[in-house]
């Protein structure tokens, strides 16, 4: 489950030993003001961590992420990084006090250097005249201070970070051997819209990821705005809508998405079939799903499985059997995800291929033993083919995964009436009836 | 000249219809058969998998 809140109640190295001590695996992502920045965890280490738009690296961006006093978190549990990321093991509680002394830094600073628009120049008379050894960071910035540059550009050009690079700023300042002299042209009202639409959905797909959906809304309709349409945009108002269940709202956006694109891609039909299929028509999803297979889906094991659901759904058995079949000789020695497994299963049995749903969902639970979904359908499998202790057993183990699950209390309460064990089932069918109707 | 890549994914594609075509053999033994009753029961069973993330597709490709 999502945790949200926000950082003025909690701060940020609050949220981060909770989710240290939790040992948690997962995204936490922050916003403040129109910036978001987001931390990876491993089981409770720090994996990865970045700010939206900015070059930063993992240590640096969570130093930074120390000064956002206010804003909103939202940790969104099991998302890991993108492929490619650079991966590091860092222990939360080993950045505390250098993030304290940071913000404390950070607070002093920021009164000098406001923003990063300032363009600061060298007060070669005070250099004459005062003279004074200098640190190596300033030794590197001092060439880049020349009345040009604004202090974004050299932070960018020295590669000391923005943290480094302010404070050999400021102690050249505090000593009068810098001077402000303006602020750079290029402010961000001046930037070309098209830069600042490819910030907004930097902004906009973090947020997605991190599933701040109503954030993620705002920055893709900002780059619609901005470019008078936007196909990508419009790709992912389809997604925020089918996160939020505005079926109609993802149907209108993913058309919206086709419209502006040359040709289409796979992808955006099966969302759109998905979309389709929550509305109740099964005409129009089967539509959008064979367009999905003529236009690449047969080799894609995702595009195939997702035909399997719809077919299921259509009661169209052998034709789910032939997609899911495809879908696993695709996918060779990688594992199927456990919808595959979840189809799969339920597809055998309506055959009556009994043996072969337990086999399938067997191993579906061997692999995903948190999916209670795929232990319910196991135990009914097992009742089905007469063996109750089993049926019995895997009901049990599947509300370890989750007690809130109707069908599963319906099953362990079959499975207690038929020990004749009557009370106890009367209490799980009541509490299968509300659990239903909540 | 032949592609030797299209010639592989071809073989691939005549593999993999082969073995489709195999367990949709297999799948004759048990067509038209009735689904257990248990199987038919929705306060039982679930059909429709719950998490938006295995049926949707969330990058453009």
């Amino acid at each position: 489950m999502a945790i949200r809140g926000s950082l003025s109640e909690a701060s940020l190295p609050d949220v981060l030993q909770l989710l240290a001590m939790g040992k948690k695996t997962g995204c936490l992502g922050l916003t403040y003001g129109n910036n978001f920045g987001y931390i990876y965890f491993a089981d409770g280490a720090i994996s990865h961590a970045s700010i939206v738009n900015r070059d930063l690296d993992t240590q640096e961006a969570v130093y930074l992420l120390f000064t956002w006093t206010q804003g909103v978190f939202n940790f969104e549990p099991g998302v890991i990084p993108d492929e490619g990321v650079a991966l590091d093991t860092i222990d939360p509680q080993s950045l505390l006090l250098e993030g304290a002394r940071r913000v404390d830094e950070w607070g002093l600073i920021a009164k000098k250097i406001p923003t990063f628009d300032i363009v600061y120049a060298l007060d070669r008379h005070a250099l004459l005249e005062q003279p004074r050894p200098m640190t190596a960071d300033e030794d590197r910035i001092v060439p880049l201070i020349d009345g040009q540059r604004d202090v974004r550009a050299i932070i960018a050009e020295s590669g000391l970070g923005e943290f480094t690079t302010a404070k050999a700023l400021y102690s050249l300042m505090t000593t009068g051997h810098v001077v402000r002299v303006g602020v750079s042209s290029r402010t961000r009202a001046q930037q070309p819209p098209d830069d600042r639409a490819v910030e907004h959905r930097n902004l906009g797909a973090a947020f997605y990821k991190t599933g701040m959906y109503e954030e993620a809304r705002r920055e893709f309709r900002r780059v619609e705005a901005l470019r008078g349409g936007d196909a990508e945009a419009s790709f992912f108002l389809g997604l925020v809508a089918l996160r939020e269940g505005d079926w109609a709202g993802a149907v209108r956006a993913f058309e919206r998405h086709m419209a502006q694109q040359p040709s289409p891609r796979a992808a955006a039909f099966v969302n759109l079939a998905y979309a389709y299929e929550r509305l109740g028509d099964l005409t129009r999803a089967r539509g959008a799903i064979n367009e999905a297979l003529a236009r690449g889906g047969r080799g894609d094991p995702v595009v195939l499985t997702n035909a399997a659901a719809l077919a299921v759904g259509e009661r169209e058995y052998e034709a789910a059997e032939t997609a899911l079949a495809s879908a696993r000789m695709l996918w060779g020695t990688r594992r199927p995800p456990p919808a595959w497994f979840h189809y799969a299963g339920l597809t055998a049995a309506m055959m009556n291929d009994l043996e072969r749903a337990i086999a399938l969902l067997t191993e579906a639970v061997q692999v995903y033993p948190s999916h209670a979904v795929l232990w319910n359908n196991l135990a009914v499998a097992h009742e089905a083919r007469g063996d109750f202790d089993a049926a019995l057993r895997t009901v049990e183990r599947g509300l370890v995964e989750d007690p809130t699950l109707p069908q599963l209390h319906r099953n362990f309460a079959d499975s207690l009436q038929r020990d004749g064990r009557f009370d106890e089932a009367r209490e799980a069918y009541r509490r299968a009836h509300t659990l239903d109707t909540l | 000249m032949a592609n030797p890549e299209s010639a592989d994914y071809d073989n691939f594609l005549t593999d993999l219809q082969e073995v489709v075509a195999q367990r949709v053999e297999e799948l004759r033994a048990h067509q038209g058969a009735e689904p257990p009753p248990a199987f038919l029961d929705d306060d039982k069973v679930v059909r429709d998998w719950p998490e938006l993330a295995g049926r949707v597709i969330e990058e453009l490709r």
